[in-house]
């Protein structure tokens, strides 16, 4: 495989160059001494050429190499002996996880029989499809050429015939953006309705104990884990509200001041740094939290009297309200910024100071924008995930304590997923479920937010 | 009062409404430059606090020490085969350089404690530098790898600060038996010291008067039974204090555990004081002088933190102070940061690895989400028909731009490794999953700088007889093109800085090498930067910092380069 796609990859390239200059060619010798009554340029001739030498097996092993293995899984299941299909599910999965192994060169972690035998017609049956899918390539590039050679011609589109495939390109591409949707859709619902067969949704939606640790082991106690998921809501909850008790003034007056008090010079420079805020990676804020503000807080807390750990809701919380203060600050200035100059002007006419103008006249006028901006941000400090990975803490605890450790839906997600383990479990398929409430949550928001904001834009323009 | 305000003309009213009214305005004003004030001296202080932790790191002190290659311990039978070679006893070679530092160094746990020095994985190096150059066998070479982070960081001053303190006058020193000194110097030449000493007996007193206090405190509310156990601990920890504090007005101070460690560096030996007096001191020699003989040429060193709180002992402080005097360490350039992949020794870490793997994972994002990007912008902007499917396709996108980037995460693990079996850790798949998360942003961006190109170059171009298909690519494209480019390359730089979905997708192994190709295991920077941070050594922190310092770098560079391109190709029409 390794030395395969580079040769594949440079046939490509000589195949194309060859049928572009051939179909060029072509198609000049067949004008004859008038070049111009050609119906295209030659070079979509040529381009055209190329497209058919190329494409169609271009597409065939694209398809092959998503699909050949899975294809070959299938089948493979098919010729089992039936004593090993009469296996509960994980065993068959182990039995053929040793037969490729076996058949690819890995490590099987049993040896038998039946394994070897199975090994051999497997590496045989993908032999086969490797050496069926090469002909057919061949077959493919050499085909596509001969017909669209046979075309070029004085009179032939060359032109629109391109031109028609790089239609099709371009709806494919846009439509990838749905693609990446419903994959999203499908992935997060499949997998989480595999988890709610095993345990109850509402068990899963209103349950105050999460434990997911399953056991290994049928007789050990506590083996089948709780999945009652309440506490990562409400410590998600807690961090967000904590972000956005920091994020929503401090993001409100800065756009405010920024809009309507600040020098252009200023807001020239204010502005990008503010944006500075939003590039920085999460893991750095993450970081800042559990080595300056988490110890910060401890030693304040304990400077008073209270007690605290350097892992808190409240540092999370107050860290990730940093971050998201460009996002409050930068769409409530837009918002802001749509409102028309003459709603101030009558306000200043009617004696109001510019204080009382922002506050009784632009800011109830922006209102709906502004809260679009803090949905979006809400939705932000929701999904966020390695600020609260790092300085949140894992204990799921049910408190509205901001000292204490709280975990997060997606601190769960990332502890569940990180690390080697089945995929089958319900440890792990709660992670999807979780994925599945956290999409909806902010798909929501989002799809909320962004009408808003858009349907607000739209009345003062 | 409120009779003749009822009298008052409107005028009047709103005349003495005005100071008030002046006054909210001044504050609202306030508030609002508070919270930009707020906002930047946040950004400044993450900027600070990284930056301080992060660069020490950039400098480390390395060993600067003859190491005889013994052919005894390499390749005893003068074989000259590789493989032997490669089989040599280099921890061996390492340790006999350090014990011929310190020849008189004998016990089994003093050794252990000297061989600390230089973590056993510098033998790998060693190793590779024999094997590749045979003929150094039985010569003399200078033994370079970086000493153990640890003592690194003491010699830094950051597990805590290296006081010296000039000795004055003549100090003469005394065996009393074996290993123990009496150094006795003209009166008063060891006040500093006992000054420092009483000094921080006394804060420890407070602080434990504090901690009885804050205890009584919370007894009043505590259950019977609970305050008589704490009453109990009050009254300890007043005891404590007052011992403390009686002990520290004595003239004569035996030092114990708690208190902080006095080294006096004298006549190249180093004497570890146990009691102090204001003219004579008595300590274990921690390596001993070279003479005895009276000597104005001592000083005296104070570690604050005491000997059991921290990862340094005193007998190695010692052994790192002189080597440094001898000038057998030396601090310079930090070029493995700069060139390994991770390791589990702090010291022998670098970034390397991951820098490579965030490179190739950027590459695998680039390929795909660019092209992509810019011809799905191209259709929805010049191409799409206004119906319902792309209204459809666009909120799509402008939702997918808001989806957490762990959902894509998720995405990435149920289709690209458990459908399709890619391999975990690969940054190809990690790229993958990067580029669908940033193509919203670069169909976004695209479309808006296709769209700012005006209608006239469409015209003129239709006009002349190209196809619609040729204007776009043509002309409105090559326009295009400065502003497409910009947003791409901020979307790229946010996929630089994206953590979370390559979690998901198994980027978080522990990988010692340096990623050869797109389907070989890797971390990427923003990963490493989470592995080093959940680890608790204190010198992986500096280390946090410092990665953290070399990827904002390179978000600067992206962003800068993106403002650099706007300014010189925007076009304004």
């Amino acid at each position: 495989m390794q030395n395969f796609l580079p040769i594949a990859m440079a046939a490509l390239v000589v195949i194309t160059l060859l049928a572009w200059f051939n179909g060029r060619t072509k198609a000049v010798a067949s004008a004859g001494v008038h070049p111009s009554s050609l119906h295209s340029l030659p070079g979509y001739s040529g381009t055209y050429l190329a497209i058919w030498s190329v494409l169609p097996a271009f597409i065939l092993l694209a398809l092959f190499g998503l699909f050949g293995d899975l294809l070959l899984n299938l089948q493979m299941r098919q010729s089992l002996p039936a004593n090993i299909r009469a296996l509960p599910v994980e065993q068959v999965e182990l039995f053929m996880r040793n037969a490729r192994a076996l058949a690819f060169g890995g490590t099987a972690s049993e040896t038998s029989a039946t394994l070897l035998d199975t090994a051999k017609t497997y590496a045989s049956l993908s032999r086969t499809s490797n050496f069926a899918v090469i002909g057919a390539v061949i077959l493919l590039t050499i085909g596509g050429f001969l017909f669209a050679r046979g075309r070029i011609g004085k009179n032939f589109r060359a032109r629109n015939h391109v031109e028609a495939v790089i239609f099709g390109v371009l709806v494919v591409c846009s439509g990838i953006a749905i693609l990446t949707t419903l994959g999203i859709v499908l992935s997060l619902l499949t997998e989480s309705l595999r988890f709610f067969s095993e345990i109850n949704a509402l068990d899963f939606l209103f349950g105050l104990k999460w434990s997911p640790q399953t056991a290994m082991r049928a007789d050990q106690v506590g083996q089948s884990g709780s999945f009652g998921a309440v506490p990562l809501f409400a410590g998600t909850f807690l961090i967000t509200f904590i972000a956005m008790v920091v994020a929503a003034p401090v993001g409100l007056y800065s756009a405010i001041y920024l809009s309507e008090y600040a020098k252009p010079a200023t807001r020239r420079i204010v502005k990008p740094i503010l944006e500075i805020l939003a590039g920085v990676p999460t893991v750095v804020y993450g970081f800042f939290a559990l080595l300056t503000i988490g110890p910060f807080i401890r030693q304040a807390a304990e400077a008073v009297g209270l007690s605290a750990q350097t892992q808190s809701a409240l540092s999370a919380g107050l860290v990730m309200g940093i971050m998201i203060i460009p996002f409050v600050s930068s769409l409530s200035d837009d918002v802001i910024n749509a409102v028309p100059q003459a709603l101030r002007d009558g306000s200043y006419a009617m004696g109001a100071t510019q204080a009382e103008t922002v506050r009784n006249v632009v800011f109830p006028a922006a209102l709906p924008g502004i809260m679009g901006a803090l949905l979006l941000a809400i939705s932000r400090a929701i999904g966020e995930t390695m600020i609260v990975v790092m300085a949140a803490g894992q204990s799921a605890n049910l408190t509205a304590n901001p000292l204490e450790p709280v975990t997060t839906v997606t601190v769960q997600i990332v502890t569940l997923l990180t690390g080697d383990q089945e995929f089958d479990s319900a440890k792990t398929l709660s992670a999807f479920a979780l994925g599945l409430v956290l999409f909806i949550i902010t798909l929501v928001l989002n799809i909320i937010s962004l009408r808003v904001v858009r349907k607000y834009r739209e009345r003062y323009d | 009062m409120t009779e003749p305000a009822k009298s008052l003309s409107t005028r009047a009213l709103i005349a003495a409404s005005l100071p008030r009214r002046y006054r909210a305005e001044q504050r609202f004003r306030l508030y609002g430059r508070a919270a930009i004030l707020l906002a930047i001296s946040a950004l400044a202080l993450l900027l600070f606090s990284v930056g301080s932790q992060g660069f020490s790191t950039f400098s480390i002190y390395h060993f600067n020490l003859p190491l005889q290659l013994d052919a005894r311990l390499i390749d005893p039978k003068n074989t000259a085969d590789p493989k032997v070679i490669a089989k040599g006893r280099y921890r061996k070679l390492i340790q006999k350089a350090l014990s011929d530092a310190f020849p008189k160094v004998h016990s089994r746990s003093d050794k252990r404690a000297l061989y600390a020095l230089s973590t056993g994985l510098n033998s790998v190096s060693l190793r590779n530098q024999v094997v590749n150059n045979p003929d150094l066998i039985g010569s003399e070479i200078r033994y370079t790898a970086p000493l153990s982070d640890d003592l690194d960081l003491y010699l830094k001053g950051k597990i805590t600060p290296r006081k010296f303190y000039k000795g004055t006058g003549a100090l003469k020193a005394s065996a009393t038996n074996k290993n123990t000194l009496e150094l006795t110097g003209k009166p008063g030449a060891f006040d500093t010291l006992i000054q420092h000493i009483r000094q921080k007996r006394l804060v420890r007193a407070e602080r434990l008067e504090d901690r009885a206090e804050k205890l009584l405190e919370r007894l009043k509310e505590a259950r019977k039974e609970v305050a008589e156990v704490q009453q109990v601990e009050v009254n300890r920890l007043k005891i404590l204090a007052a011992d403390i504090r009686q002990k520290a007005k004595n003239n004569t101070i035996h030092l114990d555990k708690n208190d902080p460690s006095v080294l006096i560096n004298f006549n190249q030996g180093f004497i570890k004081a146990a009691e102090l007096s204001d003219h004579q001191i008595t300590g274990l020699a921690l390596l001993a002088p070279t003479r005895l003989e009276p000597s104005q040429n001592w000083r005296s060193l104070i570690l604050d933190s005491p000997e059991r709180a921290r990862r340094v002992t005193d007998q190695q402080a010692a052994w790192a102070e002189t080597l440094l005097a001898r000038g057998h360490l030396k601090r310079s350039f930090n070029s493995i940061f700069f060139t390994h992949a991770d390791s589990r020794e702090p010291e022998l870490a670098g970034i390397a690895g991951a820098m490579v793997g965030s490179i190739l994972t950027l590459m695998a994002t680039m390929l795909a989400a660019v092209p992509i990007g810019i011809l799905a912008a191209i259709y929805l902007e010049e191409f799409a028909p206004r119906n319902r499917l792309t209204d459809f396709i666009e909120v799509n996108i402008n939702n997918l731009a808001a989806v957490p980037s762990i959902i894509f995460g998720l995405l990435g693990l149920a289709v690209f490794l458990n459908i399709f079996h890619m391999p975990r850790s690969a940054p190809i798949v990690g790229g993958l999953v990067l580029a669908l998360m940033t193509l919203p942003v670069i169909i976004i961006a695209s479309r808006a700088a296709i769209k700012a190109v005006p209608p006239s170059i469409r015209e003129a171009a239709l006009g002349i007889g190209a196809s619609k298909t040729q204007t776009v690519f043509d002309h409105v494209l090559p326009l295009a093109a400065p502003g497409i480019l910009t947003g791409t390359i901020i979307g790229l730089a946010r996929a630089l800085g994206e953590t979370a979905p390559l979690l998901m997708i198994g980027m978080v192994a522990f990988i010692a090498d340096i990623p050869k190709s797109l389907t070989s295991p890797a971390t990427a920077m923003p990963v490493q930067i989470y592995l080093w941070a959940s680890s608790s050594e204190r010198s992986w922190e500096s280390r946090t910092a410092a990665a953290i310092i070399i990827l904002l770098l390179l978000m600067i560079v992206l962003n800068l380069t993106a403002v650099f391109l706007r300014h010189k190709f925007e076009r304004r029409w």
